[in-house]
């Protein structure tokens, strides 16, 4: 297995479920067609589709599109000649919509087996206000029908409703007011439960309020999904025809898209032209908070400092950018989800490779160009009610900047970060929220360099981080953010505004990476976030916190034995002090030549092995801990790589950084002496003096 | 083609004609099976009605010619939201389509389905038109107005001669009044030997027969109107061992003196639980009926209630206090659906062993 989520779609035909379906996966495409495969040829098509990959469904249309028979699909895939047929049903309508004029009836038809207006357009090549006009003219708009699980034979009160193109809406409208919340969708990296979490506490909380809550939302998987959740339920794809058919429907007071994460962020623009009413932070100050100019001049009138950046549209553009800011830099592809295909760069040479291979770069896809500012990163999530800021807890990153918050191992409170430091932080926070206008969350991330503070992010919506923060430190912070949203200011909470006082406890986030599922994926520690779970260890003293942390995230920990290290020459003299305390916890070291080289030339007594050996070893079980700080990462080919997917195979701890190998040694310390560990339960940590 | 389907309340849905052009009236249903279409249609306790199938996606696996419960359909029409042009079965021979046609059923495809249901589901049954010409709406209306309703469908839909099954085992008669093959199955397949008999079967005849039990089918229409067999059934439960399925359930009902009615939309499906009251256990059984045993009725008929319907607490099934005389509302024999409570054919084995 190697997907980290899914979606399902409810319609009246097997054509309609499926195309809301990939339509509700917020991959490129929305119909059954990818410009990538359509660009195959006949060879390479016919590769892809025997490859059985994610974008098989989409190989299989262009197969069908370009003539290759069912029983020719079926004899390569083995797919169900059932399935092949109601693809080539689509495919078949498809140039229907290209080949004819496009009459009301064969609009209702469209919209009826799935196909969304902007794919209708282009098929049959018709602007958007002309369809819409005909749309509205003609009343072509769909009806909700309730899933009941007895086939309508009973009344039944499941509010639970999906959308299809029939003749009865069974749609019951509340007079009631009410919210609508937009949920996450899928799970993915970067996007994942925790979204949900804040989507599922968002509901209580406006119930609590006194108004129906309303959710839509396509994730099975998912709490907000249950039909008990919200008063109402919408299984529909999170695409913005649909969520605006519902709107239309509902007439709320009010939508809530920063519970959503990105998938909910994204439809802020197109929500916001269409008049709908967007409760909390408004769309404009998300749109100065994901647009680097209007960010950078905001940052710039309240005195801020972020690392300095610039937006680039090719290459040239982009080594000048490079040049000017100095090596190294960040870079990465401006909107995306969980740092994709973001990179820390050292050189011309990497960055012409990247933009060349890595990135589809152009006028509309630009390329964001950032000063790589090395220091300490610092996570603090707030609610804001537009005046004051309440800030639970602020976290540090172990992993210095260059690795994905997502991947990296976070502490709760912070642990190296002076008063002084703190105090910045809380005032930077609560200017850059009252400056964005922030009703409700906002997730800020900053860098220390031990003299500076740095923003390098804002998201004014809910983050990974709220629901550690909301269990830690037992702030609701979802239910606060909705508190703000109607009116209800922080200063008359319980809770009050500022930071709240440390809790009597340490947290340590762990991230869990799925390497062994994930064979093509190389799990070193990057800007692209590469985890799909976490873990939290508590505890009252912080080793023991590493440790349960540690533990719980599946680590096999080594009281002696084995080091190999691999480091990579920039990594050297700072891995020196970190292999001697290795020593000095009883371990020997085995090293790569060129680290062995270094090391026995500063009297660190260790054997050379190696790649081929290393491997050797590990498969003998002579190595219980890797470090290896990998020179060029994201490449197969390279040994680093090998490296690391033997590691995995034989479940060996393998540290890419060398921040969380030196973290590691207080579990390590915790398990070799011993310490005596003790369990207590969140509330026992939360309200026991 | 177009497709009309016209109710006597004035509803009028448009779709898709399928099946034989032409037009068709009768009693609207629905019935809520996923699978089983082919069962379903041929299965003749749905003489004189229109089946309105509530799973959108029929013709699936499409039709072969090992799963009819009899030659024919017996229906006078079909409903269906999606029909199924490419089926996708080792065993398919046709489409539903092609089948509808060489029936000579009349079909609809393309409608709101679930809102039919729904409709039945608060108006109970209702007459209606199935049509594939073009018809005014005055055409409409004169079909219904002409539409004379049957009830007495059991007296036509079953065999008109004996019909011998040989067999090592029990010798049973099996009353037809529409009987489902698969009934005839489950009992071959406890080795009985089976004498299908006509309706109109009278006691001497089947005294004749010298049969070990007989078995009384299931079939269409009101059980009132099975007045010969209301008789024949009064005679024979003093002298054999009876195993009422469906109609045959409701004819033993009216044997002891109790009473049936109509059910507001009745219960056509694969999934309706019943609990069996001998044994506190509770089975899925699929079921294809229009009227019930009235539970006040038969309580001083010396008539035990055995299995209720945990939907409505309908009568479900009976047993008589000391004759070897029981029935249920239900299909034990599954076809489609689940067969859990085919348990009913032992036991039915064992009352005509005397235990």
């Amino acid at each position: 297995m190697k997907a980290t989520g899914e979606v399902m779609a409810i319609d009246r035909s097997f054509e309609s479920a499926l195309l809301k379906a990939v339509t509700s996966l917020e991959v490129k495409a929305t119909g059954l067609w990818l410009n990538s495969i359509m660009e195959m040829s006949d060879k390479e098509l016919e590769d892809k589709i025997k490859s059985s990959d994610d974008e098989r469904i989409f190989a299989v249309a262009e197969g069908l599109r370009r003539g290759v028979t069912i029983g020719k699909l079926h004899e390569i895939t083995k797919i169900d000649k059932w399935f092949l047929n109601k693809i080539k049903n689509i495919v078949d309508f498809e140039n229907k919509l290209k080949n004819e004029k496009l009459t009301i009836e064969l609009l209702r038809k469209a919209e009826s087996m799935g196909f969304i207006d902007k794919d209708i357009c282009e098929l049959s090549m018709i602007n958007y206000e002309e369809l819409k006009k005909m749309r509205e003219e003609n009343k072509i708009y769909p009806v909700y029908k309730m899933v009941d699980t007895c086939s309508g034979e009973f009344a039944a009160k499941t509010p639970y409703y999906y959308s299809c193109y029939e003749d009865e809406n069974e749609n019951i409208i509340s007079d009631d007011k009410k919210i609508l919340v937009i949920g996450s969708g899928p799970i993915r990296i970067g996007q994942g439960i925790e979204f949900d979490y804040c989507t599922v506490h968002g509901v209580w909380a406006i119930k609590e309020e006194g108004y129906q809550s309303i959710i839509i939302n396509n994730n099975p998987e998912t709490v907000s999904t249950d039909f008990d959740t919200a008063d109402k339920l919408y299984f529909e794809s999170l695409y913005i025809d649909n969520v605006i058919n519902v709107i239309r429907e509902e007439k709320p007071e009010g939508v809530i898209v920063q519970f959503g994460g990105q998938t909910a962020v994204n439809l802020a623009q197109k929500l916001h032209q269409m008049g709908v009413k967007i409760l909390g932070t408004q769309f404009d100050s998300i749109d100065i908070a994901e647009d680097r100019k209007k960010f950078s001049k905001m940052l710039k009138e309240i005195g801020i400092a972020a690392p300095k950046g610039e937006s680039v549209t090719n290459l040239q553009e982009a080594l000048s950018a490079a040049e000017r800011l100095g090596y190294p830099v960040l870079v990465r592809p401006s909107y995306v989800i969980g740092g994709r295909a973001m990179e820390v760069v050292y050189d011309v040479e990497t960055l012409t490779k990247y933009i060349n291979e890595a990135v589809n770069i152009s006028e509309n896809r630009p390329i964001l160009v950032d000063k790589y500012i090395r220091g300490t990163e610092i996570e603090v999530d707030a609610v804001s009610d537009g005046e004051d800021i309440l800030i639970p807890g602020i976290m540090e990153h172990v992993e210095r900047t260059g690795v994905h918050s997502g991947d990296s191992i976070t502490v709760y409170p912070p642990i190296t970060l002076s008063d002084e430091v703190i105090e910045k932080l809380i005032k930077y926070t609560k200017e850059i929220a009252v400056k964005l206008k922030t009703i409700g969350l906002i997730n800020i991330q900053y860098v220390y360099n031990g003299k500076e503070i740095y923003v390098i992010e804002v998201n004014p919506r809910a983050s990974r981080t709220v629901p550690i923060l909301s269990k830690v430190t037992g702030v609701p912070m979802v239910k606060l953010a909705v508190n703000a949203m109607v009116g209800k200011k922080l200063k008359d909470t319980f809770y009050g505004t500022g930071l709240v006082k440390n809790k009597n406890l340490y947290a340590v986030k762990v991230p869990v990476f799925s390497g062994e599922k994930l064979t093509d994926a190389d799990i070193y520690l990057g800007p692209e976030m590469k985890s799909t779970g976490e873990v939290l260890g508590l505890d009252g003293d912080f080793d023991k916190a590493v440790y349960k942390g540690f533990v719980a995230a599946g680590f096999k920990i080594p009281e002696k034995g084995n080091v190999y290290v691999a480091l990579k020459e920039a990594d050297y003299e700072e891995g020196l002090n970190l292999i001697k305390d290795y020593i000095d916890a009883g371990f020997k070291i085995q090293a790569s030549c060129g680290t062995a080289d270094y090391l026995i030339k500063n009297n660190i007594d260790c054997i050379k092995v190696t790649l081929k050996d290393a491997l050797g070893n590990i498969s003998r079980g002579n190595i219980d801990l890797i470090i290896n700080t990998p020179t060029r990462a994201n490449s197969i080919e390279t040994s680093g790589f090998k490296l690391r997917k033997k590691a995995l195979e034989y479940k060996i701890p393998i540290f890419t950084s060398l921040d969380t190998s030196k973290i590691f040694l207080k579990a390590i310390r915790v398990e070799r002496y011993k310490k005596d560990i003790k369990y207590k339960t969140l509330k026992e940590y939360l309200f026991r003096k | 083609m177009k497709g009309i389907l016209y109710l006597e309340d004035g509803t009028l849905y448009t779709g898709i004609g399928i099946g034989k052009k032409g037009t068709s009236v009768g009693e609207l249903v629905f019935n809520t099976s996923m699978t089983g279409y082919q069962e379903i249609l041929t299965d003749p306790s749905y003489a004189g009605q229109i089946i309105t199938m509530t799973y959108p996606l029929i013709g699936n696996y499409g039709v072969n010619s090992f799963e009819k419960e009899s030659n024919y359909v017996y229906a006078r029409g079909f409903v269906v939201k999606n029909i199924c042009e490419n089926p996708s079965n080792y065993m398919s021979e046709k489409t539903i389509d092609e089948m509808l046609k060489e029936m000579g059923i009349v079909g609809i495809s393309g409608v709101d389905t679930r809102s039919i249901t729904k409709k039945i589901r608060n108006c109970g049954a209702l007459k209606c038109v199935i049509t594939n010409e073009e018809l005014s709406e005055e055409e409409l209306k004169l079909h219904l107005k002409n539409l004379q309703q049957r009830e007495d469908w059991m007296k036509e839909v079953g065999t008109r001669e004996i019909i011998h099954i040989p067999g090592e085992g029990h010798r049973v008669v099996l009353v037809d009044f529409g009987v489902k093959r698969n009934i005839v199955r489950n009992l071959m397949a406890r080795n009985c030997d089976i004498t299908i008999v006509p309706y109109n079967i009278t006691f001497e005849e089947i005294e004749r027969i010298n049969p070990d039990g007989i078995l009384l089918s299931n079939g269409p229409g009101d059980p009132k109107e099975a007045t010969e067999a209301i008789e024949m059934v009064k005679k024979t439960m003093l002298k054999y061992p009876i195993f009422g399925i469906c109609l045959g359930h409701q004819i033993l009902g009216l044997a002891v003196g109790g009473d049936t009615y109509k059910l507001k939309y009745g219960h056509r499906g694969g999934n309706h639980g019943v609990k069996d009251l001998d044994l506190d256990r509770v089975f899925i059984t699929s079921q294809n009926h229009g009227f019930a045993v009235d539970e006040e009725s038969i309580k001083d008929k010396d008539m035990i209630v055995t299995h209720i319907n945990l939907n409505d607490n309908t009568v479900e099934g009976m047993r008589h206090k000391t004759l070897p005389v029981f029935s249920v509302q239900f299909h034990p024999e599954g076809a489609p659906g689940p067969q859990d409570s085919a348990y009913l054919f032992d036991k039915f084995i064992n009352s005509m062993k005397g235990e």
